[in-house]
């Protein structure tokens, strides 16, 4: 039995009628990744099957697109810092060792035009620095930035940076120590963020190459804002 | 014996599944390597763990589905009937069957190995920790899928009780987290206390599969050392109860 003209036929319109629904599904967004509260650690870790490494990288890989996917723009203070940072503490209790996640709350979503919402940034990072002994001083940093030139919490700032100067941290550099002063000074917001930055790459020369190319990068869009402004 | 061993060997060449899953294994794996490219930093570990995952299932799946439908063909094509018309015991077959498909594992798995690098290279030591644990999941749930297709007989319920058992078997530690955790009085009130105790008996009867393969293995190696060990002992207890089971089943069926 060969292929009938009425076969080829119905094919050719059923075919025709897919192309149609499809071209009329063109706009439906086949997902829309939106924020929701973080789950527990039990039910994050059986989602990826037992294996929460998987759902730490997919956690992270979803953090850094979140609100430019799925065709839509969400606004970063649209965002609610909420289940943001609920979602950062807990991708940390899955991979302690990995800084991704500090490195996106620290020089990502830290600087929110929202400032209130920095509150739950600096929270998080000094939670961060809590559980690590090495890098912590940079959360330190961080969080005591974001306390005086996002917040505007002098008082807060300073005490993250009496906090700083009075740690033994091993792998601070010796201008931790001089936060307390640093605070008290008049100095703008970039100009500060450029400072630290800077000061953050000299203190460690081994640093990955991903890493010092996000805080290049932060240089450069501060630096290129600066000049704008002068003009 | 041995004829059994090799036909099986050739059913999945000439089935194309070592051709299909070796091919779907690399595919997963520069899938991976894109991924592990688009983070903005620490790509070598997403990628390692995203090629590490998708691997491992590619795997299960293929040896469950290959384990399942080849039983039934054998069954349906009076195979089995002709093995066993031959001087071989009933327990030699159910054995010698799985170490077949076993054979198949070991070489699907070392192509995992062989592919997995492209995503990215892990400390020394890890790939052979995680290509260790990876072959005793795969060779723990090729006996528990030959269990299921030489008991049900059909393919579909077969595929659906390896599926569902891998499942439980790899969720265990979310449930005994459940009823162990700090909120186990509010777990046990609203699952009740019969269910909380099920789900105990669950954990005493079923593998912890979920203490296999774990992809952070490949970024950070053994840290905590000794992580072979619990897996050595699990497979060591339940790869041989599930050939049990599934030779006891087998020696009961009448043909």
């Amino acid at each position: 039995m060969g292929v009938s003209p009425g076969n080829l036929a119905f094919l050719a319109v059923v075919l025709t009628a897919q192309v149609l629904v499809g071209y009329g599904l063109l706009d439906r967004r086949a997902s829309q990744m939106v924020l929701t509260p973080p789950p527990s650690h039990e039910v994050a870790l059986a989602s990826a099957l037992g294996d929460g490494e998987f759902f730490f990288r997919k956690g992270v890989l979803e953090l850094t697109n979140i609100g430019v996917t799925g065709g839509t723009l969400v606004p970063m203070k649209e965002l609610d810092y909420a289940d943001l940072t609920g979602w950062f503490s807990l991708l940390d209790t899955f991979d302690p060792r990995s800084m991704a996640v500090p490195y996106l709350a620290a020089y990502w979503y830290g600087f929110t035009p929202n400032r209130p919402d920095s509150r739950y940034v600096i929270d998080y990072l000094l939670a961060r620095a809590e559980i690590d002994p090495l890098q912590g001083w940079r959360w330190r940093v961080q969080a005591m930035f974001f306390a005086k030139h996002r917040l505007g919490d002098l008082d807060l700032a300073l005490e993250i940076a009496e906090n700083l100067a009075a740690r033994d941290d091993p792998e601070a550099p010796f201008w931790v120590k001089h936060m307390p002063a640093f605070m008290l000074e008049g100095m703008g917001e970039r100009e500060a963020a450029l400072i630290l930055l800077a000061g953050i790459m000299e203190s460690k020369p081994d640093m990955a190459d991903d890493e010092r190319q996000i805080l290049i990068d932060a240089i450069e869009r501060l630096t290129e804002e600066t000049s704008g402004e002068t003009k | 014996m041995f004829v059994t061993f090799r036909y099986i060997v050739l059913t999945a060449v000439r089935d194309r599944l070592v051709l299909g899953l070796s091919l779907a294994l690399l595919g997963a794996v520069l899938v991976a390597a894109f991924l592990g490219g688009a983070t903005v930093m620490e790509g070598r570990d997403t990628a390692l763990t995203f090629a590490g995952f998708s691997t491992r299932l590619i795997l299960i799946a293929g040896l469950i589905l290959f384990v399942c439908f080849h039983i039934q063909r054998s069954f349906e094509n009076r195979e089995i009937d002709l093995m066993l018309s031959r001087p071989v015991s009933r327990t030699q077959f159910v054995l010698i069957t799985w170490a077949g498909f076993s054979g198949v594992a070991v070489f699907l798995t070392l192509v995992a190995v062989i592919v997995l690098p492209i995503a990215g290279m892990p400390p020394p030591g890890a790939l052979a920790l995680w290509a260790a644990s990876l072959l005793m999941e795969a060779l723990v749930m090729v006996a528990a899928a030959l269990f299921f297709s030489l008991s049900l007989r059909s393919a579909v319920a077969s595929v659906m009780a390896s599926f569902g058992f891998y499942l439980v078997a790899r969720m265990e530690g979310f449930m005994l987290g459940i009823v162990q955790s700090d909120w186990s009085a509010t777990a046990a009130n609203a699952l009740g206390d019969v269910v909380s105790q099920a789900i105990y008996i669950v954990g005493l009867v079923m593998p912890r599969l979920d203490l296999f393969g774990q992809t952070w293995w490949l970024s950070y190696g053994d840290s905590e050392g000794g992580a072979l060990v619990p897996l050595l002992a699990q497979t060591g207890v339940y790869l041989p109860l599930l050939l049990a089971a599934a030779v006891f089943d087998f020696r009961r069926r009448r043909f």
